[in-house]
């Protein structure tokens, strides 16, 4: 299939630059008490080529303000209060909305959200919603609906689904179909969030699946948000484990899962109750921090099994501790943490 | 053999309307029968339209069975009426999978804890309030008596089950029913949540009956599991023999779809079963997962309807390959 370029637009391309670049992110919420920073000075890139970035976090840690923040799809009282956002050599967080929507969103960030049944329109047919926006790019029908149709077959849909109506499918090709739909202009990026926390765990490993080949045969870049380290760990490269608004550590999948440096991800990985392994889980007690709150050092030292002094009164840096590989924890740099029991 | 809890041929069935006239019916639960010994906890995973449930609502007799019968110490549960009934209620405690839905929000902690007691009116008025601090500290929600002035809203998913699980258990009840515990709960808190049943399950003698997906939570929480596929128990076993010598194609299949943090799992595909769990209003004939089966034998799974055999290992399983002689 050959690419396709909406509206006559050729897409401004640095070859040399990586897929995405967020620096020093900053998301803000206004809220009826104040003012929330949510996502406090997040950095990452993804490469090109095919590079799949997981994003870690538990409920109200972050992980969707980012996304969100990539797609423009802040809600009414977010923003992007600092940081700038380059997507291959473009600075996308200096255009306008207007000119997000015709240019970036759907045709270079496609965005697939937890829920697909939500996502669907429930009195149009799955054929329509899928070749809306290429016939509002001009494609002639029938090369939209062609099109269309191999996105569908590609993403394992039986011939015919163009003509059903949502409410006729099961959840699992339901969440086919958003993936196909998403897929219309071939993005550069897929933003995934939490794709198939909604579906039956066989139903899961089907969409994984399907993710998978995707990324491999069409080298789409994508950011996969989940709370589901053991999920990412499937389709990821790298992983940013995000807490309280802050990376906690990325790096590597592999190094991350073999050697987690920061406490945060170490107790995240404990507690994922093993289905091969007669170990209990280990505990990760209290809950997440109130940021509306200012905490003056770490911010993990409520619940740290780590914690010492310093921590309560200085908060602390990213450091680099191995090849691609950061931790924010004062024991970081000295090696593999210390064994926690429990 | 006769369980504190016995389930004997238990199927329930829903007459789904089509059209102005016609009724569907619908085999939710298609005759499951379990015995579950007293303190024991057991957990019935399955996906959904399973069953697994309406198993768990027809156990809290929320749901009536439209075959085989439910009994609970030496009584038939359908039989019960009048204050055996409320005696009953007493006896089985239930939470729920949506900690956010499940929790009155014009409701302090408080009055939603001691709703049970206000209701059955078996313990003093006066006694109410000690009642309660009990059950909250009981589940690890401290300081109680502060815990106690809360709204729902104020507080964390992890919280809220924690709240509803110790308004389960104000009424000290011999057995809990637990739909999806902690599928709502983030990751992190689960383990907790998990560890609160086991500890009150050893330090009560509680009786715990858990529905959930999550195959590799009921591994480290349960001391046996049921595996339900469309409205049958098709493996059923001591939770480490199922999970580790797993007997049913099915369960084998639910197993390689855990995802477990493993670096090698992103560079090989997950294997899978094809296709998607029946409609409970179609079920295919014979066995219904031969249609998805990798090891379906032509001419005998399509036909053929496996009854539950013993397992080695302990426990049933219901698949052709397993039949002596096969």
């Amino acid at each position: 299939m050959s690419p396709l370029t909406p509206a006559g637009e050729t897409p401004v391309t640095d070859p040399a630059a990586p897929l995405l670049s967020v620096e020093g992110l900053a998301v803000e919420y206004t809220t009826a008490r104040g003012v929330v920073r949510s996502v406090d000075g997040v950095s990452f890139t993804l490469k090109t080529g095919g590079e799949a970035l997981g994003l870690i976090g538990e409920s109200g840690s972050g992980k969707t303000s980012i996304t969100s923040a990539v797609t423009r799809l802040l809600p009414r009282n977010g923003r992007v209060a600092e940081g700038r956002i380059v997507l291959a050599g473009e600075e996308v967080s200096r255009l306008s909305d207007e000119e997000f929507r015709k240019r970036i969103r759907w045709s270079r960030i496609a965005v697939v959200v937890q829920g697909a049944m939500a996502s669907l329109n429930p009195v149009l047919r799955v054929g329509d919603q899928g070749t809306e926006r290429l016939r509002a790019d001009g494609v002639a029908r029938r090369d939209a609906e062609a099109r269309f149709a191999a996105l569908l077959d590609r993403v394992g849909l039986p011939r015919g689904t163009e003509k059903r109506y949502p409410h006729e499918l099961s959840g699992g090709m339901k969440q086919r179909a958003v993936i196909a739909m998403a897929l219309t202009h071939d993005p550069q990026l897929l933003v995934l969030d939490e794709p198939t926390s909604a579906l039956d765990v066989s139903i899961q490993a089907q969409i994984m699946n399907l993710l998978k080949e995707l990324k491999r045969e069409r080298g789409i870049g994508m950011l996969f948000i989940t709370h589901d380290l053991g999920l990412a760990s499937d389709l990821c490269d790298r992983v940013a484990v995000v807490y309280g608004g802050q990376i906690r550590e990325i790096g590597g999948t592999d190094a991350l899962l073999a050697g987690p440096r920061d406490p945060y991800t170490e107790r995240l990985l404990a507690s994922i109750p093993r289905i091969r392994s007669a170990e209990a889980p280990g505990f990760l007690p209290g809950a997440p921090p109130d940021l509306r709150v200012a905490i003056p050092g770490c911010r993990f030292a409520a619940r740290c099994p780590l914690v010492f002094d310093r921590c309560r009164t200085e908060a602390p840096d990213l450091v680099t501790v191995g090849e691609g590989h950061d931790a924010r924890c004062f024991l970081s740099a000295d090696g593999p943490l210390p064994a926690v029991r429990g | 053999m006769s369980g504190f809890i016995s389930l004997d041929g238990v199927s329930v069935d829903f007459h789904v309307r089509r059209g102005l006239f016609a009724t569907t019916p619908v085999h939710a639960v298609r005759g499951v029968s379990l015995e579950i010994a007293r303190g024991e906890h057991v957990a019935i995973v399955g996906e959904s339209g399973s069953g697994k449930t309406t198993l768990g609502r027809a156990l809290l007799r929320l749901q009536a069975v439209s075959a085989g019968r439910i009994v609970v110490d030496g009584d038939p549960i359908a039989d019960l009426a009048g204050d055996d009934l409320m005696r009953f209620r007493r006896r089985v405690g239930a939470i729920f999978q949506d900690p956010y839905a499940s929790l009155s929000p014009y409701m302090r902690v408080r009055e939603i804890v001691a709703e049970g007691l206000v209701v059955h009116g078996t313990v003093p008025a006066a006694e109410h309030e000690a009642r309660v601090l009990a059950a909250l500290e009981a589940v690890r929600l401290s300081p109680a008596a502060e815990i106690a002035d809360r709204f729902p809203h104020t507080m964390s998913g992890g919280q809220r089950q924690r709240v509803a699980i110790a308004r389960a258990m104000v009424l000290e009840p011999e057995i809990l029913v637990a739909d999806e515990p902690v599928s709502m709960v983030d990751a992190s808190s689960r383990v907790e949540i998990l560890a609160l049943l086991r500890e009150l399950q050893v330090s009560r003698g509680l009786t715990i009956v858990s529905v959930t997906h999550d195959l590799a939570s009921a591994r480290h929480s349960a001391d046996r599991i049921a595996v339900m596929y469309a409205g049958r128990i098709v493996e059923e076993g001591p939770a480490a023999s199922l999970v580790d010598d797993p007997r049913h194609p099915y369960t084998r299949a639910l197993l390689a779809a855990v995802p477990e943090p493993d670096p090698a799992n992103r560079l090989r595909d997950r294997a899978v079963v094809p296709g998607e769990p029946p409609s409970p209003a179609a079920l295919p004939p014979g066995c219904a997962f031969h249609p998805r089966c990798p090891v379906a034998i032509a001419g005998t799974c399509e036909v053929t309807d496996p009854a539950a055999t013993p397992r080695s290992g302990g426990g049933q399983v219901a698949c052709v390959r397993e039949l002596p002689g096969a």
